[in-house]
């Protein structure tokens, strides 16, 4: 089956008077229809530089992309120019953003900032695009959408923006949805409400979704497929039940354990010293080296391939945890 | 470890609103009405809610940054807001906080050393050397080293710059600290340290904290006593091992339903609470929570709750638990539950 979503050997940097700054160093992402995948990482790690780079949303100048494969259901991307990339975003790719109150325009009604994308993309007429969105504001559980519609972004509480948000990024059924850290920016029962939104529409509509976050406990009740990354690289790649059952990687495993939980009884949190390495400063060998409690000779001067273990699943690390087969060196 | 070192006798804190037309009854945003709690000495305390429930104002008002509209405010005994400038001066020393956002609260001109050492600087006592001294010293316990003291908070991560944060509130050697959500503007992975930090100081300190959060997977590992408050009141509150191992309130199960657990496979059903937090300009006036609540009665949208013992060291506000009292109109609770209102229809528009 052909992924809905194929990367291969994604790379941005961002070249300036002090060094080259690597954002993403070759990442290879696939993503199913019907998919709920999660790309997960500290800030800093270079996840929504990806997700913009699968947009080709990134400014060149000051970015720098390469890519060897973009393609979105049999479309190759890589060649398409900006103004034909206009045809495809909102329409085939949509985005989810982080902040609601600054993704929306402040002095437009929501209503109005929906029709848009109806008008650009299904050619509609204002009064069938108003329609149109009015349905949609009511797919995402948007009481009185037709009163909603009307108003303006600062009238509405931050769980309702971020629901205007997700209407306007399913209004046009697109293949891929990337949602950027969709609730980080709100309380736990408003989040707990979005993302019960937001996992209803994808599988409702058999979306592929590109969850971005850095809260494992949403990975953990939304994605299929999960994908950590550090420092510009992925480290990881499981499946939900395999990588919190039996994570590999030790940084895989500092991040699950660092999540406090309803049900356990400790009361010291296991922690992961220190942080992400400044993107321009990278160590030698393995980037988590400095902070893995397993780092050995061999970790301070060889970056790990990326093994290959059945099931698809990858790990980059030289003395994978938790597992007794060996792994097949991976090119 | 029994002694009260700080409590909170009825405090209300109500802030004005400019009336939107003239000669209108004047508005009043009523961020915590008639709260009473004590906190003992040594010990952690938790303040849990959604945001615009009034914990920060509380927390503000305990050590003096916001005053209240009514009630009082006793830090060892003294009532804080009877004391004089000087004297509450002297008091202030002992009660500091860390703020939310570590990017906001840190002057950007400022380098580390003025950063940590303006308490200091401020209270007069030390020389420069021994201010760099104390200075160093308070680097290292928060995990940073003395190659940063001439740096500017711009060099540092979210995680550091709370590290910072924390330095700079105990440089006086406080006896009360209030965390206002030390780790929620910061990633999953540097929670732990931070955390791990806290409780490190305080054992190693003697401190008494008060700590906010939304968050009860970390309030329930941290935590002594705790209290959950929804728009400016108590709902329930007592020893977290008693709430968390019997949660009473509806509105405590729906916090607690909400948490996601990376534990997913033992995630019990979740009841999602609909609606936001309704504003707190025209709080309802029975039960605050009765629009949300999915125990809501008819009693409730008239009758407030009183905060009631259930079992020892647990209090629970809700008519559903011990029902209504003989004062109050409707009794009949099983045929009395109303379609509850959205609280959409709510005007929004009046908080941001």
């Amino acid at each position: 089956m052909n992924p809905m979503l194929k990367v291969r050997g994604l790379k941005v940097i961002f070249p300036n008077a002090r060094g080259i700054l690597k954002a993403v160093e070759g990442i290879d992402l696939d993503i199913e229809k019907g998919q709920c995948v999660a790309l997960v990482g500290e800030s800093g790690c270079g996840k929504s530089v990806t997700s913009l780079a699968i947009m080709k949303l990134l400014n060149s100048p000051p970015a720098m992309m390469q890519v060897d494969e973009l393609v979105l259901d049999q479309l190759d991307l890589n060649p398409l120019s900006d103004t034909q990339m206009q045809e495809v975003r909102g329409k085939q790719i949509s985005m989810i953003f982080q902040d609601a109150m600054t993704a929306l325009n402040p002095v437009m009604t929501v209503g109005r900032q929906i029709d848009e994308v109806f008008i650009r993309h299904n050619q509609l007429s204002k009064k069938e695009a108003r329609k149109a969105t009015i349905h949609a504001l009511g797919l995402v559980g948007v009481p009185e959408p037709a009163k909603r519609a009307n108003q303006f972004p600062h009238q509405l509480s931050g769980g309702m923006r971020q629901r205007i948000l997700i209407a306007m990024a399913f209004a046009c059924m697109p293949k891929l949805i990337i949602a950027d850290e969709p609730t980080t920016a709100l309380d736990v029962t408003i989040q707990a409400q979005v993302l019960d939104v937001l996992g209803d529409m994808q599988r409702k509509h058999q979306v592929s979704l590109l969850l971005i976050t850095h809260d494992l406990s949403v990975v953990a009740n939304m994605a299929d497929t999960i994908y950590v990354m550090y420092s510009g690289k992925i480290v990881e790649k499981a499946t939900k039940a395999e990588l919190f059952k039996q994570p590999f990687h030790p940084y895989t495993i500092g991040l699950i354990g660092s999540i406090p939980s309803l049900h356990d009884e400790r009361h010291h949190f296991v922690q992961i010293p220190d942080c992400v390495p400044h993107p321009m400063f990278k160590p030698t060998g393995c980037y988590f080296h400095p902070r893995c409690g397993h780092a050995t000779e061999l970790c301070k001067s060889t970056m790990p391939k990326l093994l290959d273990f059945p099931n698809g699943r990858q790990v980059r690390c030289h003395y994978p945890q938790n597992q007794g087969m060996g792994g097949a060196s991976h090119e | 470890m029994s002694n009260v070192l700080l409590r909170v006798d009825q405090l209300s804190v109500h802030f004005p609103v400019k009336s939107p037309l003239p000669f209108q009854k004047r508005q009043e945003v009523k961020a915590v009405s008639d709260v009473s709690l004590e906190i003992m000495s040594g010990e952690t305390f938790g303040i849990v809610g959604e945001s615009g429930c009034g914990k920060s104002t509380l927390a503000n008002a305990m050590i003096g940054l916001v005053k209240p509209t009514g009630g009082k405010v006793y830090f060892e005994n003294q009532d804080l807001y009877s004391l004089s400038t000087n004297q509450f001066k002297e008091v202030r020393r002992d009660m500091q906080m860390i703020f939310q956002d570590p990017f906001s609260s840190l002057n950007p001109r400022f380098t580390v050393y003025q950063i940590i050492s303006e308490p200091m600087m401020i209270r007069g006592l030390n020389t420069q050397e021994e201010m760099i001294y104390r200075t160093i010293e308070l680097l290292e316990m928060v995990g940073l080293s003395k190659e940063d003291l001439y740096r500017y908070p711009s060099d540092f991560s979210g995680g550091q710059r709370q590290r910072i944060g924390i330095a700079r509130a105990i440089s006086l050697n406080p006896k009360f600290l209030v965390c206002d959500e030390p780790v929620s503007a910061l990633d999953v992975s540097v929670h732990a340290q931070i955390l791990n930090l806290l409780m490190e100081l305080q054992t190693k300190l003697k401190m008494t904290y008060v700590f906010i959060s939304h968050n009860l997977a970390v309030v329930k590992s941290i935590c002594d006593h705790l209290v959950v408050m929804y728009l400016g009141h108590v709902m329930e509150s007592g020893e977290t091992t008693a709430i968390f191992k019997n949660p009473l309130h509806p509105y405590t199960n729906a916090l607690l339903s909400a948490v996601l657990d990376i534990d997913y496979e033992h995630q019990a059903q979740r009841t999602i609470l609909q609606g936001d937090i309704p504003s707190p300009i025209n709080p309802p006036s029975g039960c605050r929570f009765y629009q949300r609540c999915p125990k809501a009665m008819k009693g409730c949208i008239t009758c407030k709750p009183q905060l009631i013992e259930v079992e020892p060291h647990h209090f629970v506000a809700c008519h559903a638990i011990h029902g209504f009292p003989e004062h109050c109109e409707v009794v009949d609770a099983k045929e009395s539950i109303v379609e509850v209102k959205s609280p959409y229809d709510q005007d929004h528009g009046k908080r941001s």
